[in-house]
């Protein structure tokens, strides 16, 4: 339903009621009529000009930001940044706020900053006057009473309360979006937020900066100002403002120089930042080739006469200008030359050991000794493909069968680490292929129909592989993302049959209660038979004649249910092996910090805690709720910790859209608390995440057992040394 | 007509020793009570005996309300209430009833044992004044006596500082004494609700001033001390105890944690320390943030900033010191000038305004050598910066905050006539309202338009809302009420006629008045009814007409058609008194359709 634009006028004069209740609902109403009907005329009171509806509403928005009760400046702050369609008068007056000084005319210390610039002198800092104001003004062009939408914003930013401040610059975010000048207008008035007491506001000010950066060349002036704020003790203050500073321009090779610098110099503070200066580097690098280029021999220490010594290729300063220096070369020609044969070297290994960093150069006369590696290759998947049909097409004997799997599995592996593109199709088949071995191996001499015969040995094996088989099937399940429906459909048909196993050998093999196992069981069947219905699929021989038996049977009690199972089990055949879908990716997660190889031991006192900082980085999560953080001590001890959900971050900023597809790409920054009683000597506490999974295909066999959990990476080992507490002095 | 009279005693085109009669409705106020800081002699305080020549003046004033604790507001306190004799009613806010003895104490000292005044009030008439004083809490109305009321409202501008809303019977006035409508960073804007008052009294000081955002200001200010220390000065920062003081000291603290910092703050001791504990106490009255997080961290407990001690001035490397007097012209803050002056890498910032003569504002007007009373001379080679950080509402928030009030007449007080001037012609212009700046004792006269509250009789009320409800709803219909005006003993009350008929003992009469129109309309008088009756159902949409027997009714308004086959009708039209408007209206449709 379309609002009546004639009700304006009338609504308008509400606007100065008595009650925030009205106030409010007008705001919204002007809002909504504004949007509505943006290009009707109406006519302006006293006056014989006529202005756009859009316009006017934007003016009566503008100056709820001045009144009485915070939650109509809330409000009016919220609403103006959908009012993308005033006209660009009326925008830039919102940021325009005219000073005066003793009735004399006085420029804001923005003004000040700019002339500062175009006339080529800096600002002396000496002068105490030298904001001093400078024309008389004359007293009836002042109109005191903001109309409209004058200084809006510079109310909005100034607002007492932390609401309105922050929707204030949301908004202005939202308008410079669409809008390059007032992006560039809007500018210095986001860096002075930087300086707000509440940490949120000052996140939300980077943030919107990052988010109209493509629209803005920065100024020295202004490159410095957002400089300072890098110093901040707030990581994530500094990682946006990395992020920041890669997306925007620079106006001038000073200013890019000291924009190095101060990047640099930040690293030395906090060497957490490296690989955040590293992505920030980069992008600054390829964004102002020509920029870069007068700085290299400054950059590199590059002597006309004089071989200078070769730096420390270890050294994270040093890789942060190699970065910048190689990213910018790829889109100029004339950088590759200036660079010594030691650069050139070192280029070599950057490219081999972060890829990701460092782009592919032609590099004339190095090229020898570079061996380039291809990333991804279309031959790859078709190889995949050929694996897996000349699989299933064979009928040969089961010796022949069980070693062409097992080759095949290898296969896989070794494709899943060269290339990075069907890794997570590669490892799926392989883990497919896997299960079927086990499930071969099981079915092979028959041990597994009456498995009480048995000697404990042979039991025990049978009962590991059984348990390797239920493992498999959960990894399958839960740590791929992109799955087709039937794919999801046949891994789950094979679980189904594990579980089957799974059951037979606890009613006929173990004296513990099989009722829990059997119910579970029949709780799987109908899940599977109805999922089966709604993406109306044929089950596989196994499962369809389950279904059939089973509704036959009257009371399904464990025996009886175990003895259905073991004819349909020895009869039905494998299913084939899924045919190879590109879209599946592996869920991965790589630990930043705590590296690997540190020395130093952490020391604390016992029976309190420390906290260790974890940053990690996790690749195509399909449930962020699953991830745990595993905490393993010496002695076996096991903790999972549930990490805080405002400590996962998404990794990158600008593809939102692709990911849901492919699971959550996510950034863990969080801390781990470690504790223990007193050791005698350090130890290494391993440290992992996995995600955890529902519990009741396994049986727990004692408590403090990360069954169920699925590792999602290789334990990271902290050394740790609990001191016991000293007494006395 | 009743009218509100007001003299300043002090503060009238003048900054300092704010004072200002207030007398209305039969009640006399004085609104603060301040002593001007330029003056050694008598002019120092108020002209008291403005309001009687000898004695005591308790009889003469019904209060006294004081809006905060700055000397120019308070200062003569003591001396009037001890010294001239008042024994009425005090009023200020629980912060500023703290804080004010304290200063008071310490400018007695000053005047006291420093310049060896006497005729000076003593620490015991400080005592002695703070008994008289009651304290009130924000936005708690308190009865003085039977008639007047006040009630105080945020302001801004220094802890405790207030706003008083001031009413006797139905006129009411707004005094502001300084306020500041944006926040800092730990007060927060000045706030009023839309109280309507007869007279809003403001203070002026910046009439002529808009000003740049706040943000740039401590953005610069900050960056100034960062690079000062990062190139390993001192930064010396001369203030006075109170108020700006304790804004610095946030704005420092939040800086330091923000960008982890180490290298030390001081705060030289005396006076602030007692303040701050004030500061602690009082979280009620800073701003958001403050109010918020103080269960986790009080913000005034800073863990940046330390004492400083005499010895700390020769220390090596970098430090921030804060040190009194603020404008560098004794004590601590000079003598840490005169140790740091020489070398280039250090910095002071002033953060506000010197008075002339004192070395502030030497070194600010570029002095590069200054020379000390023993013939000491000292070179200043360190930066000197000036940041103004002061707490008042310019030209621009003293216009919105009478939009906020929406008073009937403003008065400006508390700034430089020139200054004011412009605003004054600003308000008339903009708001149209009436501005007067009246000079010390000048007296100025308000006429106040005249309200008479009136009883409405609750069966008229009830008897309206049901007719009003009968109707389709409609919000925009105006509600008219019929009724008679009662006077009796005093009262003054609303009534329906019968009631008020009954209670007079009278019997009602009706008047109607009649008149005959002339139409010329061939055919039946009954047809010619229909056509008078629906033309004017076209003309009055709104009324309900009632058609029988060929005459037509509404309300009280009755047309007749008369004249049998004749061509020549006679429209016979009749109404009361009450519906005269009707009734002429129909009367002179029928007579203009007749022409």
């Amino acid at each position: 339903m379309k609002l009546n634009p004639d009700i304006y006028m009338s609504v308008c004069q509400a606007l100065k009621d008595d009650y925030e209740i009205v106030r409010q609902v007008v705001i919204k109403l002007v809002w909504l009529l504004g949007r509505a009907h943006p290009e009707n005329l109406i006519m302006l009171p006293d006056s014989e000009q006529e202005v756009r509806l859009i316009d006017d509403a934007f003016g009566k928005v503008c100056s709820g930001l001045t009144d009485l009760s915070m939650r109509v400046r809330t409000l009016a702050a919220k609403l103006l940044g959908s009012m993308t369609l005033v006209s660009n008068h009326f925008l830039n007056q919102t940021l325009d706020k005219k000073l005066i000084s003793n009735m004399r005319r006085k420029r804001t210390a923005h003004e000040l900053a700019w002339e500062n610039v175009t006339s080529g002198e800096w600002a002396s800092g000496k002068k105490w006057a030298d904001d001093q104001p400078k024309e008389m003004v004359d007293a009836d062009s002042i109109n005191l009473m903001s109309s409209g939408a004058c200084g809006a914003f510079v109310h909005g930013l100034e607002d007492e309360y932390l609401e309105v401040r922050t929707a204030a610059v949301e908004s202005l975010c939202q308008l410079a979006m669409n809008n390059p000048d007032f992006a560039n207008l809007s500018l210095d008035f986001l860096v002075d937020m930087f300086n707000d007491e509440i940490e949120d506001v000052r996140l939300i000010a980077i943030d919107s900066l990052r988010r109209i950066s493509e629209h803005i060349i920065l100024r020295d002036d202004q490159l410095e100002t957002i400089l300072g704020a890098l110093e901040d003790f707030s990581q994530d203050v500094r990682e946006g403002l990395h992020q920041m500073l890669a997306s925007c321009r620079m106006s001038t090779t000073g200013g890019l120089k000291m924009c190095i610098e101060k990047l640099l110099d930040n690293l030395k503070k906090y060497p957490q930042d490296k690989r955040s200066t590293y992505r920030c580097l980069q992008r600054v690098g390829a964004q102002h080739p020509e920029l870069v280029l007068p700085l290299i021999p400054a950059l590199l220490c590059i002597h006309p006469f004089f071989d200078t010594s070769e730096p420390d290729v270890d050294n994270p300063q040093y890789i942060c200008i190699l970065i910048l220096i190689l990213n910018a070369a790829k889109f100029s020609p004339t950088i590759s030359p200036l660079l010594e044969p030691h650069t050139l070297r070192h280029y070599a290994y950057l490219r081999d050991t972060m890829p990701n960093f460092v782009p592919e150069l032609n590099l004339s006369e190095a090229n020898g000794n570079t061996i380039i590696k291809p990333t991804s290759v279309a031959e790859s998947f078709e190889f995949l493909k050929t694996i897996v049909n000349s699989l299933n097409s064979s009928e040969v004997s089961y010796r022949v069968q069980t070693n062409l799997l097992q080759m095949a599995k290898e296969h896989l592996n070794r494709l899943s680490e060269m290339d990075s593109s069907i890794g997570g199709t590669a490892q799926f088949t392989s883990l497919y292929i896997g299960a079927q071995l086990l499930i071969a191996q099981i079915f092979e001499k028959g041990l597994w129909k009456n498995p009480s015969n048995l000697a404990t040995q042979q039991a025990n094996i049978l009962k590991t592989n059984i348990d390797q088989l239920l493992q498999n099937c959960l990894k399958m399940q839960y740590l791929f993302v992109g799955l087709a429906a039937n794919e999801c459909c046949s891994i789950k048909q094979f679980r189904l049959r594990a579980l089957a196993l799974n059951l037979i050998f606890i009613v006929k093999g173990s004296n513990s209660s099989a009722l829990a196992p059997c119910h579970h069981f029949l709780g799987a069947v109908e899940e599977m038979q109805r999922e089966l219905i709604m993406h109306s699929l044929e089950p596989d021989s196994f499962t369809s004649s389950v279904f059939k038996e089973l509704s036959l049977l009257e009371e399904p009690k464990p025996g009886a249910v175990a003895r259905i199972l073991i004819p349909i089990l020895s009869e039905s055949k494998l299913g084939k092996i899924p045919v190879p879908n590109c879209q599946i990716c592996m869920s991965t997660a790589v630990i930043i910090e705590p590296s690997n190889q540190t020395d130093s031991t952490l020391k604390f006192t016992a029976g309190l805690t420390m906290a260790v900082p974890l940053e990690a980085e996790l690749f195509n999560l399909s449930d962020a709720s699953r991830l745990r953080l595993i905490v393993k001590y010496p002695d076996q001890r096991v903790h999972i910790v549930l990490p805080r959900p405002a400590h996962l971050k998404p990794l990158f900023f600008d593809n939102d859209k692709q990911e849901s597809q492919s699971g959550h790409n996510l950034r863990l920054l969080t801390t781990v608390l470690i504790s223990h009683q007193v050791w005698s000597e350090a130890c290494n506490v391993d440290i992992s995440i996995g995600l955890s999974v529902p519990e009741a295909d396994i049986t727990k066999r004692k408590l403090n057992d990360s069954s169920s959990i699925l590792h999602l990476c290789k334990p990271h080992k902290i050394s740790v040394a609990p001191k016991p507490i000293k007494r006395g002095i | 007509m009743p009218e509100i009279k007001i003299t300043p005693l002090g503060a009238g085109q003048d900054v300092g020793r704010s004072c200002i009669l207030l007398s209305m409705g039969g009640k006399n106020i004085m609104l603060d009570c301040g002593m001007h800081m330029g003056y050694n002699d008598e002019r120092r305080f108020p002209d008291f005996s403005f309001i009687s020549s000898e004695g005591p003046i308790t009889s003469y004033i019904d209060c006294v309300i004081i809006s905060h604790f700055h000397l120019d507001h308070c200062g003569a306190l003591p001396y009037m209430s001890e010294m001239v004799g008042y024994t009425g009613p005090i009023y200020m806010t629980h912060p500023t009833k703290a804080i004010a003895p304290i200063l008071l104490e310490d400018m007695r000292k000053v005047s006291v044992e420093k310049k060896g005044d006497s005729n000076f009030f003593t620490s015991q008439m400080i005592k002695d004044c703070m008994k008289k004083v009651i304290a009130v809490t924000l936005h708690q109305s308190v009865m003085v006596d039977n008639e007047l009321e006040i009630k105080a409202y945020y302001a801004g501008h220094v802890l405790g500082a207030a706003m008083f809303w001031i009413r006797v019977g139905s006129q009411s006035v707004v005094y502001t004494g300084d306020y500041n409508m944006t926040p800092d960073r730990h007060l927060g804007a000045a706030w009023i609700d839309k109280c309507r008052p007869d007279l809003l009294i403001t203070e002026s000081t910046y009439a002529t001033t808009i000003r740049d955002s706040k943000r740039c200001r401590e953005r610069d200010f900050l960056k100034k001390v960062h690079e000062c220390i990062d190139r390993g000065g001192k930064v010396l920062i001369p203030v006075f105890a109170l108020g700006r003081a304790q804004e610095l000291c946030i704005l420092l603290e939040t800086y330091w944690e923000r960008m982890n910092l180490k290298v030390p703050v001081y705060f030289a001791l005396g006076l602030t320390e007692k303040a701050n504990n004030y500061y602690k106490m009082f979280i009620t009255w800073t701003n958001q943030k403050i109010r918020k997080t103080f269960v986790q961290r009080n913000m005034f407990d800073f863990k940046h900033i330390k004492p400083f001690d005499r010895q700390y001035i020769d220390n090596p490397g970098p430090m921030v010191v804060f040190a009194t007097p603020g404008m560098l012209h004794a004590g601590l803050s000079l003598a840490i000038f005169k140790k740091w002056a020489p070398n280039e890498n250090n910095m002071v910032i002033m953060p506000g305004f010197c008075v002339q003569g004192t070395v502030g504002h030497k070194i600010l007007n570029g002095a590069k050598k200054i020379e000390f009373e023993n013939r000491q001379l000292v070179e200043v080679k360190m930066s000197v910066e000036y940041m103004s950080f002061s707490a008042h509402a310019d030209a621009k928030g003293i216009m919105q905050l009478i939009q906020y009030c929406e008073p009937q007449n403003v008065m400006l007080v508390h700034g430089e006539a020139v200054k004011m001037e412009f605003l004054k012609n600003k308000i008339k212009q903009e708001f149209n309202l009436d501005c007067y700046n009246p000079a010390n004792g000048e007296t100025c006269v308000i006429n106040t338009t005249v309200k008479i509250p009136i009883d409405v009789s609750l069966s008229l009320l009830k008897a309206e809302a049901k007719k009003f409800n009968a109707l389709p709803p409609d919000p925009k219909r105006q509600r008219t009420l019929h009724g008679v005006l009662v006077m009796k003993d005093n009262s003054i009350c609303l009534m329906d006629v019968d009631e008020a008929c009954k209670e007079a003992g009278i019997n009602r009469h009706v008047i109607r008045f009649t008149s005959t129109v002339h139409l010329h309309d061939p055919g039946s008088s009954l047809s010619t009814a229909h056509k008078l009756h629906s033309l004017m159902m076209d003309k009055l949409p709104e009324w309900s007409f009632t058609f029988t027997d060929g005459s037509i009714s509404v309300e009280t308004v009755l047309v007749k058609v008369e004249g049998e086959d004749d061509d020549q009708k006679s429209v016979f039209v009749s109404w009361t008194n009450q519906d005269e408007e009707l009734g002429s209206y129909i009367l002179n449709l029928l007579n203009s359709m007749g022409q």
